[in-house]
């Protein structure tokens, strides 16, 4: 099962911060979500980026990346300074 | 004169004698390097002699205005601190907020000079109408918050504490709250034996086109609230709205940088502070983002103090395995009372943590254990113990100790708050910065990992443009001397509206890296012209993007011009062993392959193959260093020698 570790604001939302999902890819991992949380899910994830493992998907398969049993999904929203 | 605002005056105070002239920086200078970083570098290059002991008397010591200072521009009530590092060898730039840039262009300067190394603690106090040096005995061992209160409260103040007494590397300056806090300017003024410069005064800046100036900053203002970033996030937030995306995104420094994410990471993150201890924003005088954080103490019965910034959140938190927020606090007030620079102490302590681990150092630090990390702090800035090598950071601990692969520095500067093995062109801008690992001086990783966009963040494909276009801006700013933050809105607002998973998301990265040529030759495309326009309604004449950029670019080369004749070399634009050779994540190539970002690098900057800046990039730049136009022999002497 891949670990999905969402941004705070769905965290918040959805109540973990780490939630384990069987899943193939990303595609069936979103769908999984949405099933388990609903429309919030959705809502949250509309300006999230996804990040496998540290690698943002745009630059693997999109949402056809495969995930594997201890990949971790992560999900981030926009964010400056320092 | 080069500006309607700026005087161009200089105080030059020789701390050994007790003698206070006044200068007048010629025009030729005003009009290239204008003021704050590039003007403090050329001023360095040209008054510091070769090979000098960063910590002896024979330093120099700039504390650096700009023509926005003071002028009612946004963002830009700040100073830049420049000197010969205590830590590098090369040049040190440290910009700060707080009142004391503007009090002193209120008394009548724009830059300061400090020389020479005075008998006994002193402090200084500028006026319009007097400068003297006081007696700061009383003043000695004191932390810099309880100096600043026992000190007039209409001056502005930049103060150092018991670190930058003791000679700690990384000490800093303070004023109010705010901290000059990289390459150790702190030490440089504590190894003068001034303890506080204190300015006041009524001056006012004239602008060449005040109701221009007027109407263009309301327009800014009003593009600056709206914005989702500096008028939304950032407010929110603070700079620790990072936390969450840089774990995401495998940069979020952890246990010594041995890794690039901690699932724990939303326990210090800026959501978790705003949501259970925010008290109320900060900001700097004037500023209209008011991004800094008020939090309540634990120590002090929940007093209101200054919150932690991402860099002191990602150094003392998952850098150390420390995911205690309200521990974070208490050693951030602590750093910032004793004036540490919270990201070297942070990264120098992870340090000994793994030292520890691997057997090579006998201590008690140990990562995700937080119970001593206070003491230790206390012990760096009286230089006790252990302490007294932990004060010399990582660079020095590591020739001692061993353990060179896993010491994070550039330079002799450690390493902030990004891992760039997630963020490829912030690995070049780390390796090829002028002082050191820095993140202030371009930022890529806001276009590669953190900001709205992804710009592929592991390929090493155009990042060199991206590097000089980041490097240029923030050294365009900082010779203007305004908030660095101003840059984060370069990024219009329809950009944060995509689907970062959508076909347009996909396009626009791929075009805007694809543009990377563009980028870094003006015009860009994407860059706004807020500073441009600044300029000219102060100048009463037409100051072009290009013209900013071209400020950036030559600030950049003097600097580098500085280090190169300090004895740095092609070979110190690299980064520690670990950020080559160790893969950060699974299916991530081993690190960042800088060896081969250099070259294209050198050859974007108009450098040779060595790293040095060629004649015809001089040229093109209208540096010639062996001129020698400011003549420190040439002024008004205020108070005579002895």
């Amino acid at each position: 099962m891949a670990k999905l570790m969402p941004h705070y604001s769905l965290a918040k939302a959805i109540g973990c911060f780490e939630v384990d999902i069987a899943a193939k890819n990303v595609a069936e991992l979103l769908d999984e979500g949405r099933k388990r949380f609903g429309e919030v899910f959705d809502r949250e994830m509309k300006l999230a980026a996804i990040m496998v493992n540290g690698r943002n998907i745009l630059y693997l398969k999109g949402f056809k990346t495969k995930l594997a049993s201890d990949d971790e999904v992560m999900t981030v929203i926009p964010s400056a300074g320092g | 004169m080069a500006y309607g605002d700026m005087n161009g005056r200089l105080l030059d105070v020789d701390l050994s004698t007790g003698r206070i002239v006044r200068r007048q920086i010629p025009d030729e200078y005003l009009e290239k390097y204008v003021g704050g970083r590039g003007l403090g570098a050329r001023l360095l290059y040209d008054n510091l002699p070769e090979n000098v002991e960063p910590l002896s008397p024979d330093n120099l010591l700039f504390f650096m205005t700009g023509p926005l200072v003071g002028s009612g521009a946004p963002l830009s009530t700040r100073f830049v601190v420049v000197t010969k590092s205590p830590m590098t060898g090369g040049i040190a730039d440290a910009a700060c907020g707080g009142t004391f840039g503007v009090k002193l262009k209120q008394a009548g300067y724009d830059a300061l000079l400090l020389r020479g190394k005075s008998e006994k603690p002193v402090y200084l106090e500028i006026t319009d109408e007097a400068v003297a040096i006081k007696d700061a005995s009383d003043l000695w061992g004191l932390g810099t918050y309880e100096t600043q209160e026992k000190l007039p409260k209409a001056f502005g103040k930049a103060v150092i504490g018991p670190a930058g007494e003791n000679l700690v590397l990384y000490s800093a300056i303070l004023s109010g709250e705010r901290v000059a806090g990289r390459s150790g300017v702190g030490a440089v003024m504590g190894s003068k034996n001034v303890k506080a410069i204190i300015a006041n005064g009524k001056q006012k800046v004239e602008l060449a086109n005040p109701q221009g100036f007027k109407d263009y900053r309301k327009k800014y203002v009003e593009q600056f609230k709206a914005h989702p970033m500096q008028g939304d996030l950032m407010p929110k937030l603070g700079t620790a709205n990072i936390v969450m995306a840089a774990s995401a995104t495998n940069i979020l420094p952890t246990r010594n940088f041995s890794k690039g994410t901690d699932p724990k990471a939303y326990e210090i993150s800026g959501e978790k502070l705003a949501e259970e201890d925010l008290i109320k924003n900060d900001g700097c005088m004037g500023c209209i983002i008011r991004c800094g954080r008020q939090v309540g103490l634990p120590s002090k019965n929940g007093e209101a103090v200054k919150g932690p910034e991402y860099e002191t959140l990602a150094l003392f938190g998952s850098n150390l395995g420390n995911f205690n927020l309200k521990n974070i606090y208490e050693a951030n007030y602590l750093c910032d009372d004793l004036g540490l620079d919270t990201i070297s102490a942070g990264n120098t302590i992870g340090f000994a943590m793994e030292l520890t681990a691997k057997g090579m150092l006998k201590s008690e630090l140990a990562f995700d254990k937080a119970d001593n990390i206070l003491d230790t702090i206390n012990d760096i800035a009286h230089r006790r113990g252990l302490g007294d090598d932990l004060a010399q950071g990582v660079k020095r601990m590591s020739e001692k100790y061993g353990g060179k692969e896993f010491a994070m520095h550039v330079k002799g500067l450690e390493l902030p708050g990004y891992d760039p093995r997630g963020a490829w062109g912030q690995g070049l801008e780390y390796a090829v910065g002028n002082r050191g690992g820095d993140h202030v001086q371009g930022a890529t990783m806001f276009l590669e990992a953190i900001g709205p966009l992804k710009l592929n963040p592991v390929t090493a494909k155009n990042k060199h443009h991206l590097v000089v276009m980041q490097q240029n801006t923030a050294a365009g700013i900082g010779s203007l001397v305004m908030c660095i933050f101003t840059s984060y809105a370069i990024l219009p607002p329809v950009v944060y509206r995509l689907n970062p998973n959508g076909f347009m998301f996909k396009l626009v990265n791929f075009l805007m890296l694809a543009a990377g040529p563009f980028l870094s030759a003006p015009p860009p495309p994407l860059v706004v012209l807020w500073y441009a326009n600044f300029m000219t309604h102060i100048k009463g004449k037409k100051f072009t993007f290009k013209d900013f950029f071209l400020l950036g670019d030559r600030t950049f080369d003097m600097e580098r011009l500085f280090n190169l004749r300090e004895g740095l070399t092609k070979a110190d634009d690299t980064l520690p062993e670990r950020l080559l050779k160790e893969p950060i994540s699974k299916g991530l190539p081993d690190g960042v392959p800088i060896e081969q970002m250099k070259p294209p690098y050198y050859k974007l900057r108009g450098w040779d193959t060595e790293g040095r800046p060629t004649a015809k990039k001089l040229k093109k730049l209208g540096i010639d260093v062996e001129a020698h136009p400011f003549d420190l022999d040439q002024g008004e002497v205020i108070v005579e020698a002895g």
